[in-house]
């Protein structure tokens, strides 16, 4: 018993009947009573029972952590009527006197406070200093042995008089005998409040549940609803939703509801390395704090929010344990969330990451059906595999940090690389994917083609073309596999091509995804996490399969299409070559006919003038005929260009040695070369091999090209003939130093009628090229202004006409 | 001056539908020195075959009547070692010469003075003789 109490009856108090059968009314009502209400009705009931004036209530609530209860042994007092809360006036620890009473559970009398022991500083001192309180009664209740701080409410009730000296020991009796019943009063009090709590929560959570399992549209709108929801019921300061985003260790704001200054921005993020929100990322745990300013973790990342006095956060987890996000919830209130708030939320939070995955799941269902559509979109190979390879590394698909996608080989000895889309390093990761931010796939896919353009960071043309050689037993037996294979660097596959592409990775383990369509193996794509280095998640690795079977068939249809492309080029090509051979014979036979009927008439002209030149003994005349002869004679070379031209060439292909040729030409040509001040050099390359050609052909094409190029030289220089061999073919190089060919002319060189010389027809080149053409060969043209020009003709040795279109 | 035998001059026979051509023909083989005769058409030139046998023919393909080929075929039937020049317009005939018995195929050019026609009709006679 209480020391100065021990011999008073309280049955001597007046009042204490009466009182007592108030307090057994009050508790009768208390299920849906307040602390305010229940700490105004003691007051009226027991002030006047003691002879005080009022009460300031100091209560300790349930703590649900009970070493945090005893560490922080805080009480929180009633705001003054009209007065706001406030942590600094309302909020305190327990000092002398008060910490002996509450220890000992003893009543105490203090019939002249004047703050002695608590300091003037300490809120309680100034409430009862404000309240200019001398007499004070202090009943403690719910404290003792029997109090657990982690279940029990206790309160010390500090009743106050203005006066110093007002009677005690009769009423602290009378107190003290009442007090067992106010213990059970607060006690129901604070159990009706939990269950009231309790029912709210899973009021709420069964609202939120049935608004989730009606299947959100996206993780998103989900996140979006819950806290939205949350927000409107529970009367928080505010919820909100984060994205972890493991890659860049961030912790990404998704979705926000109340007036938290710092959330209004959809753009904030967080490391995962600081405060409460990381900690819960980390450690997949939830986290609570009800003393919010003095948290040093929660400090730590919100040194600007004073005013926050409860958090909670609350990992939501994915069936495999993987956080992929965090939900916090904050109070003005300090000690606003106990024990059954956090199993509320983590239960909450469970069903949230069940429907984050199946949303997720769904998700993956549209990235798939999207990608089908991007299929359809486009037959291009490269905007397919960047489609692709978008969806393996974004977020909102598959979330790799690197994909890289092979293609077989059209001859089908290797997969070579194509395309590749991470980042060159792990500082680039970082740097790229903060910029990046949080997208949809929809903005990916969007956004992928000028990410490609070169210099973009995020994405790669592989440049390094590597090339995974295979051989048609390891492409029958890629035909079997029906899903993707996780290939850990320390475990190699034993199939040769496997291991080839986990070698390619930098990763600690990688995903090689064949890409199969109509049983046959396109190509592969490779996958890992090289940057973060975090190991293949389940999360990853699901749909994959059903991934690349869409892409393997989009990927062969669109390599079929760029096939049937070529095709059809080559077919048009075939036909223009068609219609204009066509248009050749029609313009041959014309020319034909044509040039009998100017011929004749063109040789007796220059024929009859040749006999004037002969007989005629007039010197004037003599010239005159004389220009006629060269004039005709002119016309008939051109005469002989165009038939040439126009009528089809007929072979006779023999092997043939080419220096025979090229020497027996030059000898035609000596007497005009000497006469030009050009010297002739031939090189040969030992052991020639013949070729198959027509003899009088490639001589008119050696004599045509060492014609021009003397009539290149007309103040003389070196005209050098180098023949050679490689592997299959010979060559003819005729070089001269003379004044070379402008870069325009040089394109046009061997277009029919183009010439830039005065008296050409214009077709002396267009004749050669046909004619090397026809020996399945090839005719190139370089030149430098003022140097020379040389011309290289390149001629199988084997050659059969059959060959040419 | 002509490729000719010690006791008589070598005859050439031009046949040659356009006149003008003909005269101009027979008058430069004439300055190289050989006897010339001229005729117009096909059946022209196998009678005079017949009548005086020359030593080489110059023919002309395109004739009204009988054209060159179809008298070529005639005299190489009826003398079978006469060598016989065809001397055209066309060139795109050229190719197709030998499996028609001529000896030479020239395309009709006035380049040098008949310098083509004239080194056949010389190379001609010297085999033949």
């Amino acid at each position: 018993m209480p020391r100065n109490t021990t011999h008073i009856d309280p049955a001597d108090c007046p009042g204490i009947a009466e009182a007592q059968s108030q307090l057994l009314r009050l508790a009768a009502r208390s299920s849906d009573a307040t602390w305010d209400h229940l700490f105004d009705s003691i007051e009226k009931v027991l002030a006047p029972l003691l002879g005080y004036e009022a009460l300031v209530p100091l209560v300790i609530p349930p703590e649900p952590d009970a070493a945090a209860a005893q560490r922080r042994r805080r009480l929180y007092t009633r705001p003054e009527p009209g007065q706001p809360f406030e942590e600094s006036r309302h909020v305190m620890s327990l000092r002398a006197p008060f910490r002996d009473i509450a220890a000992t559970a003893e009543p105490r009398w203090l019939p002249d406070y004047h703050a002695i022991g608590e300091g003037a500083e300490h809120p309680l001192a100034q409430a009862l200093v404000y309240r200019d309180a001398r007499s004070l009664f202090v009943l403690p209740v719910g404290f003792g042995p029997t109090h657990d701080p982690s279940r029990d409410v206790a309160c010390l009730l500090v009743f106050y008089h203005r006066d110093p000296g007002v009677e005690g020991p009769k009423q602290m009796a009378a107190a003290v005998h009442v007090a067992p019943l106010l213990l059970a009063l607060l006690r129901n009090v604070a159990l009706y409040q939990q269950r009231r709590h309790r029912s709210a929560h899973a009021r709420i959570i069964q609202e939120v549940s049935a608004e989730v399992l009606s299947q959100a549209p996206s993780v998103e709108q989900l996140y979006r609803r819950v806290v939205d929801r949350i927000h409107d019921r529970f009367d928080f300061y505010g919820a909100a939703m984060f994205d972890a985003h493991w890659g860049t260790e961030h912790l990404h704001l998704v979705a926000h509801a109340g007036d938290y200054d710092p959330y209004q921005d959809l753009s904030y993020r967080q490391s995962m390395r600081v405060g409460i929100l990381g900690h819960v990322a980390q450690t997949a745990r939830p986290y609570l704090t009800n003393d919010a300013p003095s948290d040093a973790l929660y400090h730590d990342a919100f040194p600007d929010a004073p005013q926050v006095h409860s958090a909670l956060a609350v990992p939501v987890k994915l069936d495999d344990g993987f956080v992929a996000a965090v939900l916090e919830i904050q109070s003005l209130s300090p000690g606003a969330f106990d024990r059954y708030a956090v199993e509320s939320l983590e239960a909450l939070c469970g069903l949230i990451g069940r429907m984050a995955q199946s949303t997720e799941r769904y998700e993956q269902t549209h990235m798939l059906h999207r990608l089908g559509q991007e299929l359809q979109r486009t037959l291009d190979l490269d905007s397919l595999l960047h489609a692709v390879l978008t969806c393996v590394t974004a977020g909102p698909g598959f979330g790799f940090n690197n994909g890289s996608v092979f293609l077989l080989d059209d001859d089908e000895r290797a997969l070579r690389q194509h395309l590749q889309v991470g980042p060159a390093s792990g500082e680039d990761a970082y740097a790229i994917w903060s910029r990046i931010g949080v997208r949809t796939l929809e903005e990916y896919l969007r956004d992928a083609p000028q990410e490609s353009l070169p210099g973009r960071d995020a994405v790669h043309v592989a440049d390094r073309y590597v090339r995974v050689p295979v051989t048609p037993a390891l492409l029958e037996a890629a035909c079997e596999w029906d899903g993707p294979f996780i290939i850990r660097a320390d475990e190699p596959s034993e199939n040769p091509m496997l291991s080839a592409f986990a070698q390619l990775s930098d990763a600690s383990e990688c995903v090689v995804i064949p890409l199969v369509a109509r049983n046959e193996l396109v190509g592969v794509i490779v996958a890992d996490n090289m940057v973060t280095g975090q190991p293949i998640t389940p999360r990853q690795f699901q749909s994959l399969g059903a991934f690349a079977s869409q892409a393997a068939l989009a990927v062969s249809n669109a390599t079929a299409y760029r096939k049937l492309e070529a095709a059809f080029a080559d077919l048009k090509d075939a036909q223009a070559k068609l219609l204009e051979n066509e248009k050749l014979a029609i313009m041959g036979q014309m020319a034909a006919h044509v040039a009998h009927e100017i011929r004749n008439p063109l040789v007796n002209i220059g024929g009859f003038a040749g006999r004037i030149v002969k007989t005629s003994d007039d010197d004037g005349t003599t010239r005159r005929a004389e220009i006629i002869v060269r004039e005709a004679s002119r016309l008939e070379m051109i005469l002989k260009d165009v038939m040439d031209f126009a009528s089809p060439l007929s072979f006779d292909f023999t092997p043939e040695r080419l220096p025979a040729m090229v020497a027996e030409m030059m000898e035609v040509l000596g007497e005009t070369a000497q006469e030009a001040g050009v010297d002739i050099v031939t090189e040969v390359a030992e052991d020639l091999p013949p070729i198959d050609a027509d003899a009088e052909r490639i001589k008119q094409v050696v004599l045509n090209l060492a014609k021009n190029s003397v009539e290149a030289m007309p103040d003389g220089g070196t005209l050098t003939l180098r023949l050679w061999a490689d592997a299959d073919h010979v060559g003819l190089d005729i070089e001269d130093t003379g004044k070379g060919i402008a870069e325009d002319d040089l394109e046009r060189l061997f277009e029919p009628f183009f010439t830039t010389k005065q008296h050409g027809s214009g077709l002396g080149l267009a004749v050669t090229k046909r004619i090397v053409e026809q020996h399945g060969g090839s005719i190139t043209a370089h030149s430098e202004l003022h140097r020379g020009t040389t011309f290289r003709i390149r001629l199988p040795q084997h050659f059969t006409p059959e060959d040419t279109p | 001056m002509t490729a000719v035998d010690a006791d008589r001059t070598a005859r050439v026979l031009i046949v040659e539908d356009d006149e003008s051509m003909a005269e101009l023909v027979g008058e430069e083989l004439a300055d190289d020195g050989y006897e010339v005769e001229v005729v117009y058409s096909g059946d022209e030139a196998l009678t005079s075959i017949e009548s005086h046998p020359p030593d080489v023919v110059v023919l002309d393909i395109n004739m009204p009547g009988k054209d060159g080929i179809e008298t070529l075929n005639d005299i190489v039937s009826e003398r079978g070692s006469l060598p016989v020049i065809l001397h055209t317009a066309y060139s795109a005939y050229k190719d197709n010469y030998m499996t028609w018995s001529a000896v030479e195929y020239v395309v009709k050019s006035a380049a040098g003075g008949f310098r083509e026609l004239k080194e056949a009709v010389a190379k001609a006679v010297s085999t033949a003789e």
